[in-house]
């Protein structure tokens, strides 16, 4: 009997997960596509104001220069656990990250618009997506993992540790686990391989249109 | 902690390796599908080097334009009114990128004071026009395109097939009718 109940529960339990995870992941597809899907729609009605293309402007190349400080913000995250890695985890600067990590590329779609001609914009704009759509994956991971983690949160708390600490331990803790670490052989490079791509995007911009 | 699979990090590296190598390698062979923003317009679609109109880091300047478009061959080629607006322009060396832009493709307007073309895309394939300047009367003081028909060699040709005015409706139906000698010999 005991048996059976766990059996079903568990069965019970794993679809609700399902479910929870399916449509928390159909949430973030559609606020994604809506979110492009938005940009666009500003660029083409730019356009429509306008005697050229919103991208051949120069406020496109504002937009652009925009865009690309709010991705820049994402940098100093890595860049402080990458320069004090000892230290207590920056929440904080992991907030800018993940909020900037999907409010710069939103821009950048404004600037780019549903404009495909030339490889190099092309490739940094696949690049970018990569980069974001690997993020929120890496968000969901961190996000389940540090959820997993509420037995030792507890301990800690009881143990009289400050919640900051606490968050920076767990953090640590998340970051050893397999899958984070599968995670990080992606994200990472990825997210240099768009930084390339984007200074020679903005390199050839400026050969040819001038500095 | 790091990555847990150096290789796929590894294979990462190599492909933004070969992507750059490809981008330098293409920029040398196919520049304009590296680099351009979009197609030239048909009237500069023969230029085959960037660096006819683009200088190098210091974007497109009049200079360059006027190396082809030049004060005698306005004077040659363009209708007195058109003439005089843009000697004056060259005189006061005004950008002709005011006015002018590129990349826009091969079927789009490419001056920003032209208005719509009412024919369609089409009529500059059936008959062989490069720009509405080939057929058509510039109004330089409204700074508009009019109505009023050149009379040369082309529309000569179109008003003797008696296609009348050149409509997407019709021009369709009459591409059995239109052959169009190579009537455009100027690169104005």
């Amino acid at each position: 009997m005991i048996a059976f109940y766990e059996i079903t529960l568990g069965k019970m339990g794993g679809h609700m997960f399902m479910a929870g995870l399916v449509g928390r992941i159909s949430l973030i597809l559609v606020s994604i596509l809506l979110v492009v899907f938005g940009a666009f729609l500003v660029e083409y009605y730019l356009t429509t104001n306008s005697d050229r293309p919103f991208g051949h402007t120069q406020g496109a190349h504002y937009v652009g220069w925009l865009g690309l400080g709010v991705i820049a913000l994402t940098f100093v995250y890595p860049f402080k656990r990458w320069r004090h890695p000892n230290q207590v985890w920056p929440k904080r600067w992991f907030q800018v990250h993940m909020v900037c990590g999907l409010v710069g590329p939103a821009v950048i779609f404004v600037h780019a618009g549903l404009h495909f001609h030339a490889m190099v914009p092309i490739l940094a704009l696949i690049v970018m997506v990569l980069v974001v759509l690997s993020g929120i994956i890496g968000q969901a991971v961190h996000y389940r993992l540090f959820r997993s983690l509420y037995h030792q949160r507890h301990d800690l708390a009881y143990q009289g540790m400050p919640e900051e600490m606490i968050e920076s331990y767990l953090h640590d803790l998340v970051l050893q686990e397999e899958v984070f670490r599968w995670w990080k052989c992606l994200h990472g490079p990825f997210s240099v391989t768009f930084v390339v791509l984007v200074l020679l995007h903005i390199g050839g911009t400026m050969y040819f249109g001038g500095l | 902690m790091g990555c847990l699979r150096t290789w796929v990090a590894r294979l990462i590296w190599v492909l933004t390796a070969l992507i750059i190598g490809m981008i330098f390698w293409g920029s040398f062979r196919y520049p304009e599908a590296m680099w351009a923003p979009g197609h030239l317009s048909r009237v500069h679609a023969d230029a085959t080097d960037c660096h006819g109109c683009h200088e190098p880091f210091r974007g497109v300047r009049s200079r360059k334009c006027l190396m082809c478009h030049t004060s005698h061959r306005f004077q040659a080629h363009a209708d007195p009114a058109t003439s005089r607006r843009h000697l004056q322009i060259i005189r006061q060396s005004e950008s002709c990128l005011s006015c002018h832009t590129e990349h826009q493709g091969d079927r789009t307007r490419f001056t920003s004071l032209e208005p719509g073309n009412p024919h369609g895309e089409l009529v500059f394939q059936m008959t062989g026009a490069r720009d509405c300047l080939d057929c058509h009367r510039a109004n330089s003081v409204k700074k508009t395109m009019t109505s009023a028909l050149l009379n040369n060699p082309l529309v000569q040709y179109l008003q003797k097939e008696g296609l009348g005015p050149i409509s997407p409706v019709i021009l369709p139906n009459a591409s059995h009718v239109i052959s169009p000698p190579a009537l455009r010999n100027d690169g104005d």
